[in-house]
């Protein structure tokens, strides 16, 4: 049947093109991007994840946190991320070379990620957000003992160890700070 | 309509030999689709070229070693197996090759020498303290204890680690944070406090660190360590360089 | 090209219909009774997601995490309710169409079982061990193969029996079906392939994973959706469609243009300009297909009391809901992409409303309307209540509504009606499921044709 082959291919090349376009674009684009010195002879960045961190994205994950919170400061110009505060500059790709997975996030139920590091202050502090108190119940008690939830596990621990880490507040050639 | 009777078509055979020429041609645009994706893959990550480096290493670091356990230290022409630089990484991941690299050391005088002088520890504190070492701190500082600049400051030729005991102590019960300095280097990440480790883990792991990678330093006992957690009892922070003095 | 007329059918194509719709009825049975149950626990699942603080007894436990039930949620509805019921439709809808008896409709069936078994083993995998990265492709180590394997059987069988038919012609309801199909097995690969086997370094996942979604979304379910409604709407209303020579650029326009929107849920983000912009235009692009199926489906409905004959029709009621709101997410996705619209609205629910109205008021009423049509015919049972059907539209209806209201207008609205809304949904799936298997259980044997609700 000629016209079920044309239709066959038709359907094939509709959703193979895209994604030579899109993807092995990107892909062209992006593969030898490396972390790079945030200022002349400096240090490569993104830093190096502490060993508990790299634990603690698996924590994260299996939480399906990134339904609720993104990890993604858009540009001034398109959203009133940086004016809220969400971080000093843009993400740009070469922020998460290092991630295996990358966790961007598509809603913001809950605050944006990106520059958690840089806003968290106390341990105490992290523990309690991550809890995340609402209508009066600790939704994450599960990670805590304690009559209070005031010990954390192990998974408590290296979940905050991961979230500390989380920061973009270095320059990168792409979006320098300014 | 179709003039035949519909029961009397033949199409189981046409039918599984066109499904299979569908999927023939699936599997052919995603094969070239796959292909031009992986064509641009080709650069390996500067993260993927540290981790294939490392792996690199550690077996080659173990080929090396078992070779000097396997045989005779020296060849026959006197010269070591193992060239004297390389020594120090090997015996960090095997240490009993030091026993083949240099005649035991007699045990040392009883408790009463200083706390401070070099007393070598059990193999069986040090093998305690390996797997540790191997379970914890090995992710920052690294199977070689060297750590990775400018990031993990090293734990060879460290006077911070060699020095007083209580000092590791604190660091590993608390973590650090603050500026230090190591061989020239500033290191400003932070040490996070080690969870899961007992104070006889504590006491052995620094016993090792201590004792390897070319330090020789006093071992740690669980005594100590009980003594700077009780003195510590009610903190809840990180150490930092500042409030202990240190650069 | 002539359309069947129903009241006119002469004797001996009744016969032959049911001769060409009994051997579905197993794998019907399988296909749909699966579908209906997916479609309850999603439904659920949905339900528990909407409720801010579960009660303190599963809320403390770690399998009811929120983006844990989301994600178990979304591969309930995606894979196991679009997935098995287009399985069971297509099968049905080409048998129809080509005017032929489908032989070995078991390949479909033992497709279809193993792609539920696949399937429940990835589901409870997520609430168990947590989702994982990329919505839509979490998928344990082991279950990508199975999945395709089951859908190359399930999903692919059909098409190609459509393909040796006895008769000729085509007509745009086939173009769309099998070029869905064909769609989703490739999709399904290549994102495996840029994701799991090979996985691309950095943002390049996050592009990856937001073409296979959008592929999903337009491409297999729109699609799917799109040819049941060039096949109802001139079958129920028993004439041509409208400008239908304009059929075969619409199709080819849609096809050709709806992956290349994907970046446009990527606008901000960390990714390429270019790529960026491609979405951009992509999406307005697909306004093209958007007018020519406008035209060819709500011409056809706007002639002669055509909007009434849809309302009274219980296959077209849903139908006709269904094409509107399909047509209607596309064009206010094409709104929705231009920058400085797309900066206020980022990151908030609204995406969860195109959502809504594109997958649940589109494709899936569009569904529900082809499985009104299907069950009696490949069942040959009668309904065995008009109540329940009434309760399951207008529960779905008010309940789509009242989740699109709370989806698109400010976000305080959101808690209560949300939940209202998706306990709604839950009540009209169940009255869906009890219609849906008492026709497919309480059917005549094959050779009797009965009247539809119709």
């Amino acid at each position: 049947m000629k016209n079920f082959r044309y239709l066959v291919l038709g359907a094939l090349a509709a959703t193979a093109l895209p994604f030579v376009g899109i993807v092995v674009g990107a892909q062209a684009q992006f593969n030898s991007l490396g972390r790079a010195p945030a200022e002349e002879g400096g240090p490569l960045m993104p830093p190096l994840e502490p060993g508990q961190a790299i634990q603690g994205r698996q924590v994260y994950l299996s939480l399906g946190c990134v339904s609720c919170h993104t990890q993604q400061v858009r540009p001034a110009g398109q959203g009133g991320d940086i004016a809220g505060a969400l971080g000093a500059r843009p993400s740009v790709a070469r922020d998460y070379v290092l991630q295996p997975v990358v966790l961007l996030g598509d809603r913001r139920i809950g605050p944006d990620l990106a520059n958690y590091g840089v806003r968290a202050k106390a341990d105490a502090d992290v523990h309690l957000a991550i809890l995340h108190k609402v209508g009066g119940r600790d939704q994450f008690g599960f990670l805590y003992s304690g009559a209070n939830h005031e010990i954390p596990s192990e998974r408590a621990v290296m979940l905050a160890a991961y979230l500390r880490s989380l920061r973009q507040d270095y320059s990168s050639p792409e979006a320098p700070l300014k | 309509m179709s003039e035949l009777p519909l029961r009397s078509r033949p199409l189981i055979p046409g039918q599984v030999a066109s499904w299979l020429a569908v999927l023939a041609l699936v599997g052919a645009v995603t094969a070239a689709s796959v292909a031009a994706f992986l064509h641009f893959r080709t650069g390996v990550s500067p993260e993927a070229a540290r981790r294939a480096q490392q792996v690199a290493l550690r077996a080659e670091t173990e080929a090396k070693a078992s070779t000097l356990l396997a045989s005779s230290a020296k060849n026959d022409d006197g010269t070591y197996r193992i060239p004297l630089n390389e020594a120090l990484r090997i015996a960090a991941e095997r240490p009993e090759v030091l026993g083949k690299l240099a005649p035991a050391v007699a045990p040392a005088a009883p408790a009463s020498s200083a706390p401070t002088a070099f007393v070598p520890a059990d193999e069986a504190t040090l093998k305690r303290g390996q797997a540790v070492y191997a379970r914890t701190c090995i992710a920052c500082h690294q199977p070689t204890g060297m750590g990775l600049p400018p990031v993990f400051p090293p734990l060879v030729e460290s006077p911070l680690v060699t020095g007083d005991p209580s000092l590791s102590i604190k660091f590993v019960l608390h973590g650090l944070m603050g500026p230090v300095t190591v061989k020239g280097i500033t290191y400003n990440s932070m040490m996070p406090p080690v969870m899961g480790v007992t104070d006889q883990d504590i006491a052995d792991v620094l016993t090792y660190v201590r004792q390897s990678f070319g330090n020789k330093a006093s071992a740690v006992t669980v005594a100590q360590v009980k003594a700077v957690r009780d003195a510590a009892s009610g903190r809840t922070v990180p150490w930092n360089t500042a409030e202990l003095g240190i650069k | 090209m002539t359309q069947e007329q129903r009241s006119g059918r002469p004797d001996e194509d009744r016969s032959r219909l049911s001769r060409i719709d009994a051997p579905l009825r197993a794998p019907f049975l399988l296909l749909f009774g699966s579908a209906a149950l997916w479609l309850m626990l999603s439904s659920a699942l949905s339900l528990l997601t909407t409720l801010k603080a579960l009660p303190a007894g599963i809320g403390s436990y770690e399998w009811f995490a929120h983006g844990r039930l989301e994600a178990a949620a979304r591969n309930a509805f995606v894979y196991g309710w679009a997935g098995n019921a287009l399985f069971a439709i297509n099968l049905w809808l080409l048998a129809q169409l080509g005017r032929f008896e489908i032989r070995n409709g078991w390949m479909a069936s033992v497709g279809g079982l193993f792609w539920n078994l696949a399937l429940t083993w990835c589901t409870g995998s997520v609430i168990v061990s947590g989702p994982g990265a990329y919505a839509l492709l979490d998928f344990p180590v082991g279950a990508g193969p199975v999945l395709a394997a089951s859908f190359a059987l399930a999903g692919l069988w059909p098409v190609v029996a459509y393909a040796k038919r006895p008769t000729g012609h085509n007509f745009a309801a086939q173009w769309f079906v099998v070029g869905a199909s064909v769609t989703f097995l490739l999709a399904f690969l290549l994102a495996q392939a840029a994701v799991f086997w090979a996985p691309a370094s950095g943002v390049v996942q996050a592009v990856a994973h937001s073409w296979y979604v959008r592929t999903v979304h337009l491409l297999w379910l729109g699609g799917s959706a799109l040819g049941l409604g060039y096949y109802f709407v001139s079958k129920v209303l028993a004439r041509p469609l409208h400008a239908y020579y304009l059929a075969s650029v619409a199709f080819w326009t849609y096809f050709l243009f709806a992956g290349w929107t994907a970046p446009a849920s990527l606008i901000g983000s960390p990714v390429p300009l270019w790529i960026q912009s491609i979405g951009v235009v992509g999406s307005m692009m697909l306004l093209v297909p958007v007018l020519l199926i406008g035209l060819n489906l709500l011409g056809a409905l706007s002639r002669d009391g055509g909007w009434f004959r849809a309302w009274n029709s219980t296959s077209l009621r849903f139908i006709s809901i269904g094409i509107v709101s399909l047509l209607a997410s596309l064009a206010i996705a094409a709104w929705a992409s231009d920058r400085s619209v797309n900066a206020g609205l980022r990151f908030t629910s609204f995406a969860e409303g195109q959502n809504l109205l594109l997958l649940y008021a589109g494709v899936t009423f569009c569904v529900f309307g082809a499985a009104y049509a299907a069950l009696p015919r490949v069942s040959g049972g009668r309904w065995p209540s008009a109540a329940a059907i009434h309760v399951h539209f207008w529960a779905s209806t008010l309940g789509a509504a009242g989740a699109a209201f709370a989806a698109f207008a400010h976000p305080s609205a959101h808690g209560f009606i949300s939940a209202v809304s998706a306990a709604l949904l839950l009540i009209g799936h169940l009255a869906f499921a009890s219609t849906a298997f008492a026709a497919l259980l309480s059917g005549v044997p094959a050779g009797e044709s009965q009247p539809a609700h119709d």
